[in-house]
């Protein structure tokens, strides 16, 4: 759109109604303003948008107030947006003759001033739309730390991060995304911190992106990240803002997409996912032992079933033998092989797993009865599967919700099945192709530059600290090279050595 | 495939991964049948010779660091001589690569999958290898790190299932064939260290700083050499020279002697799995070495031109390789140790003594690289 504001009030009120209509939530209003000596004026707003207090108390009330200087002779004229400026009680106003921006700014919830015979519009910031207020986060319960997660809204969210980071560097870099839903995007991150090459390319991605609309910041992360058909995530997801302001002060970028509660945090690599703010606000043995239960989880939700269809199938010799009379006693009368069963097990799991998430809770503990007693107790007892089974794929669906981040646990079950698969036709050497198979894939993968298997491989000796281990806090004396932020020191003495030192000791 | 960096832990942790596989699956057997009980002596005489070897290698890709065995056959010999070169290390490669795979299809073949045709064992082994060489040599090499965990956890569950039936007396008498015998019998340690050899000559100019190249390869040697050597060691003081000679997978017998506890009576299954991830590095990284050797030797630019018409090659070679493990065992006894033993010391010597006559060891050779290097 190349137009300008004309300074024709009628002219320039018909061509915002052919621009963004006449609609039920779309309101036109024209006022007088006796300190611009009656001169007509138009406020153009979206109702459910605004702040409507803010709107009659801050806008239009002091616009409709009679002038003490009107009717004195030899007044000094104040220029118009210094009078705008100085009259209305809001947070901000922007001129602007631009009517992209114009009409940009009252679809966003801005509303609009025009003045009659005056070539340019007021936008005045006064957004304010119902929203959830900030609750406890859902999907990424903890024991301990901050029970406060973002909202569907940009401004708090930013505040919850502003509030926990208060570096002068920290940035919120705005953009506007989405041909038709124009949704905010912000980068957040810390100047002087954050590695420019790596800000520069993320920022370059999105500004890349030309879609109709952005929905939710999974749209961002599909458009943004390497290896855009892999099936493992390569950017983390978080609800929480003390992990997102934790992984801006480790120097990466967080990015906030507005009307959605989850941020993204780049770049990031596979331990991420299996890390969790617990790990940090409990003694650090027991998040060096909740991680490696993690990991023993992860090899868990992979192989369980697998590896029963393995033993059982092929080399049954490797089981103790009272084990495998134990085994074959069960399975004693089942009229499917291995394989069959465990496919069947794991594709009905999946299932009662969809149908639970998806239904109200009252009737999800229903699916959850009539799975583990129809489906796992009767089966058994109908002699359809074996118990030692039922224990095999359990054992893999409950370790695969060990692991902190929803969408690398979804990535993890979804890849039982042709590991499952795999194992059902070559035993232990399918199993261990699929293994090799997926753990390279992993290994090729990068995350804006970041090999996405480090710092395990490449070796990173410095981030060991912080990956399978979680080592003391003032141990952690540098940032994970992972960002490869600018400032890589975090800490440089520790309490304990000042102690030691004040004491006379070494 | 030039722009490819490996770190020196990457590098150092290669080394092991290229030798263990073989030198403790197969070695070992063939070893004891040529020397019986000095299996263990002769097998550290191979070592110290094929320790000379590699730093003699090491010594000559110092003087040329941008340059691999081929780019330096170049330099020192010219064009067409380096094509020969090439066309050298490709055959031998290729059957570097069928030797090593077939150390994992034997395993799986005669202890794990006996019913499951050969051939789709080895098709299946090679296309995960080609996956590798897809991906690049960087991950291949990541994956070093993998292999080398998982020979030392075999290493330590091994010791602690066999140390209780160890007998010092099945050592006795030490040099029991002689010493012309053993140094005969040290002959197939080089075969495995050729392999280690040549492949640094390919793999060489990707180290990222290659200062004190010597002493990095020195320590990773003697680190795979400790790995490799409680192998034989322990083989012999469990279960006897006699018995050694017996089996082609002779690690494999060693696994079934051990037992970790009462519950784990047989843990073929989890040696297997840690044995696999270092079996694979060795033979990804000859595959790779195979594709690297016809790119440089015909100036093919696109990787895929060459991976996939080599596994058309290896596939036949790898299958009738083994298909009678008694061929293979033949084979690795002669001509095969042999021919490694004569390549490894042979091309390295040769490049090594003519680039010394024509001074060219002592320019600096830095510059070469563009030109040699595809």
């Amino acid at each position: 759109m190349q137009q300008k504001v004309s300074g024709d009030l009628r002219k320039d009120e018909q061509l915002l109604i052919d621009t963004i209509g006449q609609g039920l939530d779309t309101e036109y209003r024209h006022l007088l303003v006796p300190a611009l000596n009656n001169a007509s004026v138009l406020i153009v707003y979206i109702k459910g948008l605004i702040n409507t207090t803010e709107l009659e108390d801050a806008i239009i009330r002091p616009l409709t107030a009679p002038s003490r200087n009107a009717n004195e002779k030899g007044a000094k004229k104040t220029p118009l947006p210094e009078f705008i400026e100085s009259t209305l009680f809001i947070a901000g106003v922007k001129q602007s003759q631009d009517w992209t921006e114009i009409c940009d700014a009252i679809v966003s919830g801005d509303s609009v001033l025009l003045i009659n015979k005056y070539d340019a519009a007021f936008i005045l910031a006064n957004r304010g739309w119902e929203s959830r207020a900030i609750s406890e986060p859902t999907s990424e319960v903890e024991i301990r730390g901050p029970k406060d997660s973002f909202v569907e809204n940009l401004m708090p969210n930013m505040a919850l991060i502003r509030r926990r980071v208060r570096d002068y560097g920290l940035r919120f870099e705005g953009m506007r995304l989405g041909d038709r839903s124009k949704t905010d995007v912000v980068m957040v991150y810390i100047e002087g911190l954050v590695n420019d090459q790596i800000l520069h390319e993320v920022r370059t991605r999105l500004q890349k992106i030309k879609t109709d609309a952005i929905m939710v910041s999974n749209y961002i992360e599909e458009f943004i990240e390497d290896s855009k058909y892999s099936i493992f995530p390569k950017m983390e997801r978080t609800e929480r803002p003390d992990k997102a302001s934790a992984a801006i002060l480790e120097g990466r970028i967080v990015i906030m997409v507005d009307n959605t509660p989850f941020v993204v945090i780049a770049p990031s690599v596979f331990w991420n996912f299996l890390q969790s703010p617990t790990d940090y606000y409990e003694k650090y043995i027991l998040g060096t032992f909740w991680r490696s239960i993690r990991l023993l989880a992860m090899f868990l939700a992979i192989s369980s079933s697998s590896a029963y269809v393995l033993l059982t199938s092929f080399h049954q010799e490797m089981l103790p033998t009272s084990l495998a009379l134990k085994i074959a006693a069960d399975r004693q009368g089942v009229p499917f092989p291995a394989a069959i069963e465990a496919f069947v097990m794991e594709v009905l799991l999946e299932v009662m797993n969809e149908a639970g998430l998806r239904l109200p809770k009252a009737l999800g503990q229903t699916v959850s009865i009539v799975g583990t007693l129809v489906i796992g107790q009767a089966a058994v007892q109908a002699g359809l599967i074996g118990p030692a089974l039922v224990i095999a794929v359990a054992t893999g669906a409950i370790s695969s919700y060990a692991i902190p981040s929803f969408a690398m646990s979804s990535a993890i079950r979804l890849l039982r099945f042709p590991v499952l698969f795999c194992s059902s036709l070559f035993g232990i050497f399918g199993y261990l192709g699929a293994v090799i198979f997926i753990t390279l894939y992993l290994m090729s993968l990068r995350s804006f530059g970041a090999p996405f298997y480090s710092p395990i491989s490449p070796f990173q000796k410095d981030d060991q600290k912080d990956t399978l281990l979680r080592l003391p806090r003032p141990q952690m004396k540098k940032r994970p090279s992972l960002a490869k932020p600018q400032d890589s020191v975090r800490q440089t003495t520790t309490p304990r050595s000042q102690n030691k030192s004040e004491e006379g000791g070494p | 495939m030039t722009k490819a960096k490996i770190s020196r832990m990457q590098y150092f942790l290669l080394i092991p991964n290229l030798l263990f596989p073989k030198a403790i699956g197969i070695t070992a057997g063939v070893t004891a049948r040529r020397v019986g009980g000095d299996a263990w002596t002769a097998m550290s005489i191979g070592f110290v010779v094929g320790a000379s070897i590699l730093l003699l290698m090491i010594l000559l890709s110092s003087k040329f660091p941008n340059l691999t065995l081929i780019g330096i056959a170049d330099q020192v010999l010219g064009k067409w001589p380096s094509k020969l070169v090439g066309l050298v290390l490709l055959i031998f490669f290729i059957i570097g690569f069928a030797v090593s795979a077939n150390v994992m299809t034997l395993h799986l073949k005669e202890y794990f999958l006996i019913e499951t045709p050969f051939i789709i064992i080895c098709l299946i082994y090679i296309l995960l290898c080609m996956y590798g060489v897809a991906l690049g040599v960087e991950n291949i090499i990541r994956y070093a790190l993998l292999g080398f965990l998982g020979c030392l956890l075999i290493n330590i569950t091994m010791v602690f299932g066999t140390i209780n039936d160890f007998e010092w007396i099945n050592f006795l008498p030490v040099f029991d064939r002689g010493l012309m015998a053993n140094i005969a019998g040290s002959i197939y340690v080089l075969g495995d260290l050729a392999l280690a050899i040549m492949a640094i000559g390919m793999i060489f100019p990707m180290l990222n700083d290659s200062n004190k190249a010597g002493w990095l390869t020195f320590w990773a040697l003697a680190t795979s050499a400790v790995i490799i050597m409680i192998w034989p060691i322990l083989e012999l003081g469990v279960m006897g020279a006699g018995a050694m000679e017996q089996y082609v997978v002779v690690c494999m017998q060693q696994i079934r002697c051990a037992q970790l506890t009462r519950f784990l009576p047989r843990y073929e299954l989890i040696m297997v799995f840690f044995f696999t991830f270092a079996t694979f590095v060795q033979s990804a990284t000859l595959y790779f070495c195979a594709v690297y050797s016809v790119k440089q030797t015909i100036s093919v630019k696109k990787d895929w031109y060459i991976v996939v018409p080599l596994a058309f090659v290896l596939l036949p070679v790898t299958y009738f390789m083994a298909r009678d493990h008694n061929d293979y065992v033949n084979f690795l006894d002669y001509p095969w140790s042999q021919i490694c033993t004569a390549l490894s010391i042979g091309i390295p010597l040769l490049l090594f003594i003519i680039a010394l006559v024509r001074g060219q060891l002592m320019k600096d050779n830095q510059s070469a690289a563009g030109s040699s290097s595809a």
